[in-house]
């Protein structure tokens, strides 16, 4: 059971990664937080402040039903939601990109977001405010046409981001985006532990001058201050953490 | 060099389908031997070679740009 002062903080995309860094930095912070994502996150579960919620986001019921499951957790409301759900395909080149692999993109990052928007927006209201946070990617610039089906999403999303912050400028929620640039992933990181990894992503930065390479937890902690900024804060805004794609 | 830093050389020269010629001081980064992943896979086989986990002092670009370099600085420091 919650104590009843803590704030609250919802995550998409919590099973692994930028979701998964994210939910373990606001639990660090002292939120309780509902994590949904459709493989779980054992690890975090562990944590009694973590509510688990296995959820498809595609489907707006579901995520709903998740929700209401952790009604003990969401009594006095929600502060705090992380828009991070997301799926990106392989690059594919542009001239032979077929429609119903974009227009999959485009539901499986844009509809997910908006259902979490919808589904979530009472519960920010019911506790007198909070923040949207969306999980961006300097991709959406558009600049790179073979990774044209995920651009397109993240820039509707940076759309989406803008729209809510109209939405619910009224209701003291503010909504941004942060771009965080290269991320470094469990999968090219594996096999080395924590204390190895910064270095090694120093030495690759130097080395292969790429654009600033970061665990994900650095990524969570922006995320999370962003997610803190006050009703009275920047909304509608896009940080971004890239250092050579702006 | 040490036989730990010969056994590194082999494994570079494996990432690669067609022979490479792989000099104590070839800097394994410029030269393109090395992808950034492939980097990251060097420093795992670096310590399965050395037999434990690197200091990560030692994980530096300098100190990890040349079978020379990282045969001083790691297996020779041992």
């Amino acid at each position: 059971m919650p104590a009843e002062s803590a704030r609250v903080a919802v995550v998409s995309g919590s099973s692994s990664g930028i979701g998964a860094a994210t939910a373990a930095e606001l639990l660090k912070r002292g939120y309780d937080v509902i994590g949904l994502s459709r493989r779980g996150n054992a690890s975090l579960a562990a944590d009694r402040a973590y509510t688990d919620c296995r959820a498809d986001l595609r489907d707006p019921g579901v995520v709903r039903a998740a929700l209401e499951g952790a009604h003990e957790v969401t009594a006095r409301g929600v502060d705090v939601v992380v828009v991070n759900a997301g799926v990106s395909p392989a690059p594919h080149p542009l001239t032979e990109l077929a429609w119903p692999v974009a227009a999959s993109t485009y539901e499986d990052n844009v509809g997910t977001a908006l259902t979490l928007i919808q589904c979530t927006a009472p519960l920010l209201r019911r506790a007198g405010g909070g923040s949207y946070t969306f999980v961006g990617a300097s991709l959406a610039n558009g600049y790179e046409p073979d990774r044209f089906a995920y651009a397109a999403a993240k820039a509707a999303l940076t759309t989406l981001m803008r729209a809510c912050s109209a939405r619910f400028a009224g209701d003291g929620i503010i909504a941004n985006e942060v771009r965080p640039g290269p991320v470094a992933t469990p999968m090219t990181m594996a096999g080395l532990d924590e204390a190895a990894n910064a270095q090694v992503l120093a030495a690759l930065n130097a080395g292969f001058g790429i654009d600033w390479l970061k665990p994900a937890g650095t990524v969570a902690e922006w995320i999370t201050t962003i997610a803190e900024f006050p009703a009275n804060g920047p909304t509608g805004q896009v940080f971004n953490y890239s250092r050579k794609v702006l | 060099m040490t036989d730990k830093a010969t056994a590194l050389r082999h494994w570079v020269a494996g990432l690669h389908e067609q022979p490479v010629d792989i000099g104590a001081d070839t800097d394994l980064i410029r030269s393109g031997l090395l992808t950034s992943l492939q980097f990251v896979q060097m420093v795992i086989e670096i310590e399965r070679l050395h037999g434990r986990k690197l200091d990560p002092a030692v994980i530096t670009i300098e100190s990890m740009r040349s079978l020379n370099a990282i045969d001083k600085t790691v297996f020779q420091a041992a």
